[in-house]
């Protein structure tokens, strides 16, 4: 073993323990470690991620796939704080989940995190204004203060006009900017999208990807999305795929050809 | 490996925010004007348990309200007929009246029944004695000498206590009528040459108490069974409603949790939920429980019988209402705390497409 390999490995192992960046200056937002989750259900174990290793850095848009059942949701949601991992350890801004409980969880998910969900999901009974309070009300904010930082981000997102409709007088295009100005709603760090423009068409879907581009530009946020969307892809820093609960390939969009068979 | 809250410079995490209840009432009501049709269907259970529940409670209440009344009018009619049996028809006769402490309510309809049947006039001793009376009568009261009392009466009523040691025989010298009447049991009555002496009130027997106390029991026994088995439906019935709710809910729940509710919160709203159902239907069900009843009785037994009963039914009426708010308050929370159990407990992944 020669000098320089030794010191990588050493390196490597020393980001482990120490907020230690071995190659870029910028911090680790999220770090997964020898990941595993098992589910289980009565005799049945499913073994959905077995050893997931990623560091994710503030500001980076990190592109996850891989087909059906191969744990890309539940890396996803490890990464989300929405689940804890059987073993490893998962720290989302140098904090180990594992030793949170349920309601510190909550915590961390309502200021750390901004979720971005496929069907919006957005609370019918509530206008769009009083949907992107709720997460405010959550942290504790309310009054004037929630109702004018709520204004400011859905103007942002260009639904300055349409505040007090409700989700089901809006376009599909429509109510998702409202989750994305939902999802900013506590300034968090870390957006996290699930198949953003899965359910939207061609153009809207561009619309989004452009104004989430815009956000991360503006706002320094970290976006991590499960996606097959090339137009997604292609203007992520990074893309990962997983396999059988394995990470196997981490690639730039500039090193793939996405003409390939792969992506069709 | 080193506790990463010790390595890090911000990343204390303190509690999530208790929201206040005001956040959660406000969702709830929401969803309730949303969920419009599902909510009154929620309700409408609610409230034909408690109405039932109601309604028989109201029946009881009206019942023994009905019974003292009733058995009040059969005492005063008795009374006056033991009376009158010696001294013939009240119509145009006198009485003298020694009330020796206050008037029960039997005494005075007693006095009030023999002034309807036409009595001439009474008779007392002192102004404290005439105040005494029944106010409908007190106008043809006449105060007279101790010794001109029974002058031209036809009978002596001793009212409100036991018979005075008084010579009886002196006192009824002049009078119309020799009769010594008076209105409280009495043990072993005395008896004088020359007078005649009503005994008026009957002690009732112990047998007949217990017999109808006995019945009473086993009445209340019947209604409370079919009432525990009608509230065990209706909790079943909100419970079904409010697990359909959850599972209607699932994403929402997640979502809601994604976007940092407490599971507390969760739980909180779904029993806000139900409790305000409960609250509402047990309102609208005690009323028209209570309605149906004393129309029923009303029918049955005559309204102007209810009427009279009422003084006595009132607070068992007030009662049965506060129990029946509280039973479709209280079994609605109950009913709920399984379902928001469930909803408190689910994992916020739901949120998301749930593929492994």
């Amino acid at each position: 073993m020669n000098a320089a390999t030794s010191q990588e490995a050493r390196k490597d192992v020393l980001s482990y323990f120490f907020d230690f960046d071995a190659d870029d200056e910028r911090p680790k937002v999220i770090r997964a470690v020898d990941v595993h989750k098992i589910y289980r259900r009565g005799d049945q174990e499913t073994h959905a991620l077995r050893g997931a290793t990623l560091d994710v850095l503030k500001g980076e848009y990190l592109s996850i796939m891989g087909p059906s059942g191969s744990g890309k949701s539940t890396l996803f949601n490890a990464i989300g704080a929405l689940s804890r991992p059987t073993s490893g350890k998962v720290y989302i801004d140098q904090v180990d989940i594992a030793q949170l409980d349920t309601d510190e969880l909550a915590w961390l998910r309502c200021r750390k995190i901004g979720y971005i969900f496929q069907t919006y999901n957005l609370i019918q009974v509530m206008t769009c204004l009083e949907n992107v309070m709720l997460p405010m009300s959550f942290a504790g904010i309310e009054g004037e203060a929630a109702r004018e930082k709520a204004i400011h981000i859905l103007t942002m997102v260009g639904l300055g006009h349409r505040i007090l409709h409700k989700p089901a007088e809006l376009s599909g295009g429509q109510q998702q900017r409202v989750a994305i100005a939902r999802s900013l709603a506590n300034s968090p760090e870390i957006i996290l999208a699930d198949e953003p423009t899965a359910n939207l068409d061609q153009h809207t879907g561009q619309e989004m990807i452009d104004l989430l581009d815009e956000l991360k530009q503006k706002l320094q946020v970290t976006i991590i999305s499960a996606t097959h969307d090339l137009k997604m892809l292609k203007k992520s820093d990074r893309i990962l795929w997983i396999e059988d609960g394995r990470i196997v390939r981490t690639a730039r969009p500039e090193e793939l050809d996405f003409s390939s068979k792969e992506f069709h | 490996m080193t506790s990463p809250t010790t390595t890090s410079s911000q990343t204390h995490i303190p509690r999530q925010v208790r929201l206040p209840l005001r956040i959660a009432f406000e969702v709830v009501m929401q969803g309730i004007r949303i969920r419009f049709g599902r909510s009154v269907v929620t309700v409408t259970g609610v409230v034909c348990g408690i109405a039932f529940l109601m309604s028989i409670l109201t029946g009881q209440a009206l019942k023994k309200g009905v019974a003292a009344e009733d058995a009040l009018r059969w005492e005063t009619n008795r009374m006056v007929n033991f009376l009158t049996a010696e001294s013939g028809p009240a119509e145009g006769r006198i009485f003298a009246i020694m009330p020796v402490g206050e008037l029960n309510e039997a005494e005075t309809r007693v006095l009030l029944k023999l002034d309807k049947d036409g009595a001439e006039g009474w008779r007392v001793d002192s102004v404290a004695a005439r105040d005494r009376l029944p106010a409908e009568i007190q106008e043809g009261v006449d105060i007279v000498d101790r010794s001109q009392l029974t002058q031209e009466s036809s009978a002596l009523l001793v009212m409100g206590g036991d018979l005075p040691n008084i010579d009886w025989q002196q006192q009824l010298e002049s009078a119309r009528q020799k009769i010594l009447a008076w209105t409280q049991p009495i043990e072993n009555p005395p008896t004088f040459e020359g007078v005649t002496t009503v005994g008026m009130a009957r002690a009732p027997s112990e047998e007949l108490l217990e017999e109808q106390e006995r019945e009473a029991r086993k009445e209340q026994f019947r209604s409370s069974w079919i009432v525990i088995i009608s509230l065990l439906v209706t909790v079943m019935g909100i419970t079904n409603a409010m697990l359909m709710s959850v599972t209607e809910r699932f994403r929402e729940i997640g979502t809601m949790k994604c976007l940092g509710a407490l599971s507390s919160f969760v739980r909180t709203m779904f029993l806000i939920e139900s409790g305000l159902m409960g609250a509402i239907g047990g309102l609208i069900g005690a009323v028209s429980g209570a309605l149906f009843s004393i129309l029923l009785y009303g029918f049955t037994y005559g309204f102007s019988l209810m009427a009279a009963s009422l003084s006595v039914a009132a607070l068992g009426l007030i009662g049965a209402g506060f129990l029946s708010l509280l039973a479709g308050f209280g079994l609605s929370i109950l009913a709920a705390l399984y379902p928001a159990q469930v909803a408190s407990s689910m994992v916020p992944a739901t949120a998301l497409r749930s593929n492994v």
